[in-house]
């Protein structure tokens, strides 16, 4: 490499032993005669040093590593193997021991039916974990040897719902009402009567047999005679025609709350005829259920009532048991990985197994805990419907008017309708205006107004001009009653008043004409004195403006003002300077329009002097007319002389060749 | 010596050395990672921690063991964002504040460098944070990042050319005082 050139290149790794040992000599060599790559390599230098300062504080300790695997310890990270989290802990021998007692004691708790199997049915369960039969069977055999017993024969029928034990309620833990029947095999164990919550599973991995097995407190022939429990979803539904849905509603909340119950759902919906019909789906106790039917009948006129109940036992007892042999299946599982004999292949497929069980398993769960809610909770739909409430029998009476005005301003009129409006608390329901290529404009405006106040809301508009049309028109329509009949002296309900409202401005004429033009020294002044003038006079300035030139100014203005004004105006302007010209000229108005607004237009101009003195006369402006003269010719010819000039030297070159030419022929002759 | 994906393999089922080993190995490279992302350098360490923590609770997922590097990478990089968020600490914007070479702030510098470092791109910041925050020299660099030799140079120095190009005039106005 080319040392001085790439010096960009071999700094970075210079300091940072990045270069070859072949490398660093030659940049050592060149550095010897080479101030300025010396200097280069200084400055990177302190620029590395300026990082390495400036991040001091954010450096890693140099003993990261051991505080940070120090910090791992502590937060418990510790060898395990990689399947059995119960030993994760290393605590002295009868710790263990009390530990897995306890274990199976909480265990034993949660599979209660599964109580009495022993190590053999566990094993055997592993293999047969969807045959409940098989293991009622087994079962019976097995309790025939121990203390309990008679109540298992019956229970040689899988799936019959033969009286069996009741299970203690509490030791149901999340089961809430969990009464349970004539299992298939599950149950099996559950033999003499009431099983105590000391009833342990046995000892999965040690082999032992933990039965410790309490004595039921009832004698085996009591139990089966009664329980009749058994799995019920209760659910209702009733329609109801109510007077007010809304005290409906609040009503059926309050039963529900009463006995422990509450709404589920609602919704509603409101009719065209103003109704409101809706369904309320509340959920109560199954044991309140009757109760609160009965409560519920006070709420209306009961149109219709339907009552069910669906026996589950059947079912429920079906997916319990599948339950209990699941977790069978599951523990025999975790013996075998525990034992961890085998190869792994055959080990990872048993803990894909495991996993799947116990998927299986929170599914069922999860079945039984739906099931659980229906059984304990009972469902009531309740649809309820608003009556129709009778109308009574009355007149409405509507009112309608059309004006419209004829007005000076539109668009105050159009204000000083809504402020009106406004304040009698009337509503504006459309309102435009629009205006005309003469200037005129209209305005439309539809309101509706109380019927009282109607009357005076009339007048007021009356009063914003010369009124050209006011029509009301009142009508009354009976409603309500029974078949629309009813009497002469039933009440008038005044509806709200309807006004459309039209608001026009008369065309405008102009009928006067005028011209006048001023001379004064101080046209600026003048100027703004004839605008004064003209707003005084209520006129409107439709164009004008100051001119200034070098030799003096000028305004014009542009007017419109109203014809009665006109003649006063022009008498104030003819006094703002000497009156140069003042011109008035009449028209007749056009035939056909009565109401009109005439006005009078007038053209305003003041000048200074100066301008008037500085007209075509004078020998100055002569000498200066003709110097212009002589410039725009001048100008001229240099435009000709630019046309001109490409021509000029087109004819100069063919005269230059021609006589070349002859030349030439004139010498070619002589020699 | 054990191979990172011998390591890996084992911790993987569970041996709490194994993994200590990978930690020792990739702590700085963490550290450099985290460091580039954050704005509050006191927090590094417990991220780097809750980084390895983390790891540990989930090294039983690691699909691939040759590949422990990226994967507690990823972690690190996702418990930074979450910490960010957390804690809303934006960026310093170095554009906004006005250079004032009148002052000696060392905390003015670092939050300066800090955050010129972070706009860098990743490929360009870390060989940086490497050697700047953890001393490392060009050829534990180049193994740490499983750089060759001429990428490695390649990306040292473009990122101290940027760096260069956005802190000098802080630098020169600091070298004044």
């Amino acid at each position: 490499m080319n040392v001085h050139n790439d010096v960009e290149n071999w700094v970075e790794p210079y300091l940072t032993e990045g270069l070859s040992p072949a490398e660093r000599e030659e940049v050592d060599r060149h550095m010897q005669t080479c101030a300025a790559c010396v200097t280069v390599l200084s400055d990177a230098r302190e620029f590395a040093r300026f990082i390495f300062a400036s991040l001091e504080s954010w450096r890693a300790p140099a003993d990261l590593e051991e505080r940070v695997v120090r910090g791992l310890r502590r937060e418990g990270v510790r060898s395990r193997r990689r399947f059995l989290s119960i030993e994760k802990l290393h605590v002295p021998g009868w710790t263990r021991i009390a530990a897995l007692v306890l274990l199976f004691i909480g265990v034993g708790v949660l599979v209660q039916p599964v109580g009495l199997y022993s190590v053999g049915a566990a094993r055997r369960a592993a293999q047969q974990a969807t045959a409940p039969r098989e293991e009622g069977r087994r079962l019976q055999e097995r309790s025939d040897k121990t203390r309990l017993g008679v109540e298992l024969r019956k229970a040689e029928e899988p799936n019959e719902m033969a009286e069996a034990e009741d299970f203690d309620e509490a030791s149901r833990g999340d089961r809430g009402v969990f009464k349970s029947k004539g299992y298939s095999g599950g149950i099996g164990g559950g033999g003499g009567g009431r099983l105590n919550r000391r009833m342990p599973v046995e000892n999965l991995l040690g082999g032992k047999e933990v039965l410790a097995v309490e004595k039921a407190s009832a004698p085996a022939s009591t139990v089966a005679a009664d329980y009749q429990d058994r799995k019920i979803v209760k659910s209702g539904s009733l329609d109801f025609e109510v007077d007010s849905f809304e005290n409906a509603y609040q009503r059926i909340v309050e039963i529900a709350r009463e006995d422990s119950g509450f709404v589920a759902s609602s919704s509603t919906q409101k009719l065209p005829n103003g109704k409101v019909r809706g369904q309320v789906v509340i959920r109560v106790p199954a044991e309140k259920f009757d109760a609160v039917v009965l409560k519920l009948r006070a709420l209306g006129d009961l149109k219709n009532q339907s009552i069910s109940t669906q026996d589950v036992t059947k079912h429920y007892v079906d997916l319990d048991s599948r339950l209990r042999s699941k977790r069978t299946l599951e523990e025999r599982l975790i013996k075998i990985l525990k034992e961890g004999k085998g190869e792994i292949k055959h080990l990872l497929e048993v803990e894909r197994e495991l996993g799947k069980v116990r998927e299986e398993i929170e599914q069922i769960q999860g079945e039984l805990k739906y099931y659980d809610n229906l059984i304990s909770l009972s469902t009531l739909t309740l649809s309820l419907a608003e009556r129709d409430i009778e109308q009574p029998f009355e007149y409405v009476q509507t009112l309608q008017a059309k004006v419209d005005v004829t007005v000076d301003d539109a668009d105050a009129a159009y204000a000083k309708t809504h402020d009106i409006v406004k304040e009698i608390k009337g509503h504006i329901l459309d309102a435009r205006m629009t205006r005309q290529q003469d200037g005129s404009a209209k305005g439309f405006i539809k309101a509706s107004v109380d019927a009282e106040k109607f009357p005076g809301v009339l007048e007021d508009l009356k009063k914003l001009g010369t009124p050209t049309e006011a029509t009301v028109t009142q009508q009354q329509q009976p409603i309500g009653g029974k078949e629309g009949k009813g009497s002469p002296d039933a009440p008038v309900r005044k509806e709200q008043a309807v006004m459309d409202l039209t608001l026009s401005t008369p065309p405008r004429v102009v009928t006067l004409n005028g011209d006048v033009s001023v001379e004064t020294p101080e046209a600026a002044g003048a100027y703004e004195a004839a605008r004064k003038a003209v707003q005084d006079a209520g006129g409107k300035i439709l164009d004008g403006g100051m001119t200034h030139h070098v030799d003096g100014s000028s305004g014009t203005l542009k007017v419109e003002v109203d014809a009665s004004k006109f003649s006063g105006l022009v008498d104030t302007l003819k006094r703002l300077g000497k009156v140069k010209t003042a011109t008035v000229k009449q028209q007749e108005p056009p035939k056909g329009i009565e109401i009109r607004r005439e006005l009078g237009r007038l053209e305003v101009s003041v000048m200074t002097p100066g301008r008037l003195v500085q007209s075509e006369e004078g020998i100055g402006a002569a000498l200066r007319k003709s110097v212009r003269g002589l410039v725009f010719s001048l100008q001229m010819l240099v435009v000709g002389a630019a046309y001109a000039g490409p021509w000029l030297l087109v004819a100069l070159l063919v005269l230059f060749l021609i006589r070349r030419a002859r030349k030439r022929r004139a010498s070619a002759q002589q020699a | 010596m054990n191979s990172d994906t011998e390591l890996a393999t084992k911790a993987r089922k569970g041996d709490a050395e194994a993994f200590e080993a990978l930690v020792r190995r990739y702590a700085r490279l963490v550290w450099a990672t985290v460091a580039g992302m954050i704005a509050d350098p006191s927090w590094t360490e417990d991220l780097v921690q809750e980084t390895f923590l983390r790891a540990w609770k989930s090294v039983d997922q690691l699909e691939d063991a040759a590949a422990f590097r990226p994967w507690v990478l990823s972690i690190a990089r996702r418990l930074v964002f979450r910490h960010t968020e957390l804690s809303r600490r934006p960026l310093p914007d170095v554009d906004e504040v006005e250079p004032q070479p009148k002052s000696l702030d060392v905390e003015e510098a670092r939050r300066r460098v800090q955050a010129a470092l972070q706009r860098l791109p990743e490929r360009y910041r870390l060989p940086l944070a490497l050697r700047y925050l953890n001393d490392m020299d060009y050829g534990r660099i180049s193994r740490e990042l499983e750089l060759s030799n001429g990428a490695l140079r390649g990306l040292l120095n473009r990122g101290v050319k940027m760096l260069r190009r956005e802190l000098t005039p802080f630098w020169k106005a600091q070298e004044e005082l």
